[in-house]
């Protein structure tokens, strides 16, 4: 009898309890729990707000984007203590407003905290709820509601199950991925077991996170996000959203910071250090040296290891002052990377000039005497070690215009480090550049794997003529490129003159210095030079149009965002008229027929980012992936604001299959 | 030795997304904004002085908020006999909610008894994309030497009640005072997630 009553009793609770929703503006809501009633013992019931949404109107996830704010609400109870929990957040939708996101629920959803009762001594619970929401469309408009939930204590009733069941939102799954995370300049990489099919992450507030959908890339399984330079979260917590038979599914995840690991990089140096001696640039001058040291195969080998010893050497200072160089510019706010000097025209004048004269040692119109040092002894040519030391300095002044692969990444990671790992890096990569020399010199037999010196070696050397003249026509165009055609002029009978004053050096003795030719010969190029260097750049950037087949346009970010936004393709060529690298990859891919036919079949938006002057704001946008160096290669899928990287050796093939993956992939994920 | 190649191209040529933002730390963006005085600003005008950009839009209740319970124009008042040149910035396009004309300004700041320095207009978004502004408020501090040395929420109370004004963190107004001592403001204040409604690009 007394359970019967108990039962109308209830069900007139029941009746009671069918909460009906109070009406906001844009939204309606109510508080519910999952028990119309508890016993004295029960130990922990839900209470719920649900909020139902106007069409198009949306209220927001814990971490709700760019604007709005989460959902709050607090929960008191009258006759007895209770604790409650957090809300337990409903998996959430993205919705993009380019260039703004909301992390957001649109139509309806149930927010839920656990409440902890304890030592029940009333014949009914009163809980008073007191909530916040905003709800949006553009425009966002506030809620605060009061609600009261009574719960009467008796026998443990189950009740809004059909609610509870019903969520339009699943809860994540009960189980938290613990993985890592590692930085590569402001990127963050997540790495990702691969569940289901990746949909989504959406990070937790105030890690430094953007909201901006992270780039999946299914080969490696990895997920990568962009994190503010600010920020230095030693753990990352998220939610990522995955698709499992058709079913949109959630778990945390947890990753830990994974050092960025030294090694990997100091390898990267020597192997990107090591290939940049098969780099266009470097060809000159080292078989230059390595004509050295044919001339000297015949010599001991404390002989050949010294002179590779201090090549070496050459190479490494001069790594080392590069190195020192940017860090201390950088921490001046200045906007650098490398091959930085070759954006100052002085340094192109000298360069040209330097090279005037060492190619005018090819033609043996003089030995390179320098009084003072090493008197009567050539610094390049013949055994002394100062000679090796500075070709090897040479050598590296003439790769700066090149990028090997591996060492972009390489720079990247060390010019965002501290001096000393930046200094061991850039060791690094000297090491790799020096590594040919330094075998000989731990091995000096190898030498007799060189061709045996004769009368060739005559020809040979006034073969190697006109490689150098070739770099000094080329140094020519960066610098007409740089300053002008008029600038150019004065600068080209410079050269013409300096090597007029060397002839007529020539036709006296090799051991007497004529110290009147000497005088004409600076005062000379001072003055040529200085009419060069003057005045304003009349054409700063030509870069643009010296090559067809392709409509260039001029990068900046606001046009790329508008390409982005209007979900065209587009690709950016990071270059400078001084990078060979660059001019070789784009004489290849881009006169290409199917490149271009890919292009235009594709209506891709062609930008180039004309580094060959001083530009802080292309130099920023290079900092953005991490690299201080040209070139780069990005090419942006439709309306996909993540870019794929293309490698720094470009070929049609691996163009075409670099656009042709991420366009598939871009398909697939929309 | 195959997952050592992965991770090889994975670092090495591995695809990278962005951040837009100025890092706190750097040199702040310049821009050259008609205000609603008629007259162009530029951030380099205000070379030496610390200036403060405040993101702003009349009907957004977060802003409501602040200038309901008299905060903002009270901040502005405080700060601007400071010698801080106070700069709020509309970047709502034309037609959407909160842009105002020249003439609509003035009447605006006079209800409301604002004080900023100058309102400027950036219809077309451009500065406020170049700052990554999101929200309304979103508070910039740059410094007297043009560093941009805090962006983010003007409390720490992402709420619209009007109530929770008195009671929040003034994580802005506190930053602004370390600004002005020539003291730095510790990492993990000087960028933050800053709370509102987004702006109406």
């Amino acid at each position: 009898m007394k359970k019967l009553l108990l039962v109308i009793f209830t069900l007139c609770q029941f009746q009671s309890l069918a909460q009906n929703f109070n009406n906001f503006p844009h939204s309606s809501a109510r508080v519910i729990s999952n028990f119309s009633s508890v016993s004295a013992d029960t130990k922990e019931i839900l209470i719920s707000l649900e909020i139902k949404l106007d069409p198009e109107w949306h209220t927001y996830w814990l971490n709700p984007g760019d604007s709005g704010t989460a959902p709050t609400f607090t929960i008191e109870a009258q006759g007895g203590k209770i604790e409650s929990s957090d809300i337990d957040w409903p998996t959430p939708v993205r919705i993009d407003y380019p260039p703004l996101t909301s992390i957001s629920y649109v139509e309806k959803v149930l927010l839920s905290k656990k409440v902890s009762l304890k030592n029940i001594a009333t014949d009914q619970l009163d809980f008073e709820i007191s909530a916040e929401w905003l709800v949006c469309k553009v425009e966002c408009v506030p809620a605060f509601g009061d609600f009261t939930l009574h719960i009467p204590v008796g026998a443990a009733v189950a009740h809004n199950q059909e609610v509870y069941k019903n969520r339009k939102n699943p809860l994540p799954e009960d189980l938290t991925l613990q993985s890592t995370y590692s930085t590569e300049g402001s990127t963050q990489i997540l790495g990702i077991p691969p569940q289901g099919t990746f949909v989504d992450f959406f990070a937790l507030p105030n890690q430094g996170l953007d909201n901006k959908p992270g780039n999946f890339d299914v080969a490696y399984n990895t997920l990568s996000i962009t994190q503010e330079s600010s920020s230095n979260e030693s753990t990352l917590k998220g939610l990522v959203l995955y698709k499992e038979n058709n079913l949109i599914k959630s778990h945390w995840a947890e990753f830990k910071q994974d050092k960025p690991s030294w090694i990997l990089f100091a390898l990267f140096a020597f192997l990107g250090g090591l290939i940049l001696n098969l780099m266009p640039c470097v060809l000159p001058i080292l078989s230059l040296k390595a004509f050295a040291l044919v001339k000297h195969s015949n010599k001991n080998n404390t002989h050949i290891r010294n002179e590779s010893l201090s090549y070496s050497l050459g190479v490494l200072v001069t790594f080392l002052l590069a190195s020192m160089t940017l860090h201390v510019l950088r921490l001046q706010g200045e906007a650098l990377g490398w091959g930085f000097q070759l954006q100052e025209p002085a340094i192109i004048a000298a360069m040209i000039l330097l090279f005037t004269t060492l190619s005018l040692n090819f033609l043996s119109l003089y030995e390179f005497q320098v009084p003072g040092i090493n008197s009567g002894a050539s610094l390049t040519q013949k055994g002394s070690l100062a000679g090796s030391f500075f070709t090897g300095m040479l050598s590296v002044l003439v790769a700066s215009p090149c990028t090997a692969p591996f060492m972009g990444a390489a720079m990247g990671f060390a010019l965002t480090q501290d001096l000393s790992i930046n200094l061991s890096i850039f060791t690094f990569l000297a090491l790799g550049f020096a590594f040919p020399f330094l075998l000989l010199a731990i091995s000096p037999r190898l030498s007799r794997f060189f061709p045996k010196p004769g009368a060739w070696m005559a020809t040979f050397k006034t073969f190697m003529f006109f490689p150098m003249l070739l770099t000094v026509l080329w140094l020519l165009w960066v610098f007409a490129l740089q300053r002008g055609l008029s600038s150019t002029v004065p600068l080209a009978l410079a050269t013409v003159y300096l090597s007029f004053c060397i002839w007529w050096q020539s036709l006296y003795s090799k051991k007497r210095i004529k110290l009147s030719i000497w005088i004409l010969a600076v005062v000379g190029v001072i003055f040529l030079s200085d009419r060069a260097l003057i005045g304003n750049a009349s054409t700063p950037s030509a870069i643009n149009n010296y090559d067809s087949g392709i409509q260039w346009e001029e990068f900046t970010r606001e046009e790329l965002d508008r390409a982005i936004n209007n979900n065209e393709a587009a690709f950016v060529d990071f270059t400078a008229a001084w990078c060979i690298s660059c001019q070789v990859n784009e004489q290849v891919v881009f006169a290409n027929l199917k490149v271009l036919d890919y292009i235009e079949q594709n209506k891709i938006r062609m930008f180039k980012a004309d580094w060959t002057n001083r530009a802080p704001h292309i130099t920023r946008e290079l900092e953005k992936y991490n690299r201080f160096s040209v070139p780069l290669y990005l090419y942006f899928a439709p309306g996909n604001s993540s870019p794929v990287i293309l490698p720094e050796l470009l070929t049609p093939e691996g163009f075409l299959q670099k656009l042709e993956d991420k366009n598939s992939y871009n398909n697939e994920g929309n | 030795m195959k997952q050592l190649i992965t991770l090889f191209l994975a670092i090495g040529l591995s695809p990278l997304t962005f951040a837009v933002a100025i890092p706190t730390g750097k040199a702040a963006a310049e821009f050259s904004l008609k205000g609603h005085d008629g007259k162009t600003h530029k951030l380099s005008d205000y070379k030496g002085k610390t200036v403060v950009l405040e993101w702003y839009n009349k009907d957004c209740p977060f802003v409501v908020k602040h200038y309901g319970a008299n905060n903002m124009q009270a901040l502005q008042k405080k700060y601007t006999q400071k010698d801080v040149v106070w700069l709020s910035v509309i970047s709502s396009a034309p037609g959407k909610q909160g842009h105002l004309s020249a003439e609509e300004t003035k009447a605006q700041l006079k209800s409301v008894n604002a004080a900023p320095s100058v309102v400027l207009f950036d219809p077309d978004g451009k500065v406020g994309k170049s700052y990554d502004a999101k929200t309304t408020p979103h508070m910039y501090i740059i410094s007297k030497d043009g560093t941009l040395v805090y962006q983010g929420a003007i409390d720490d109370t992402p709420s619209a009640k009007p109530a929770t004004v008195k009671t929040a963190k003034p994580l802005f107004a506190n930053a602004l005072d370390m600004t002005l001592k020539g003291e730095s403001i510790p990492k993990e204040i000087a960028t933050n997630d800053p709370y509102g409604c987004s702006v109406k690009y």
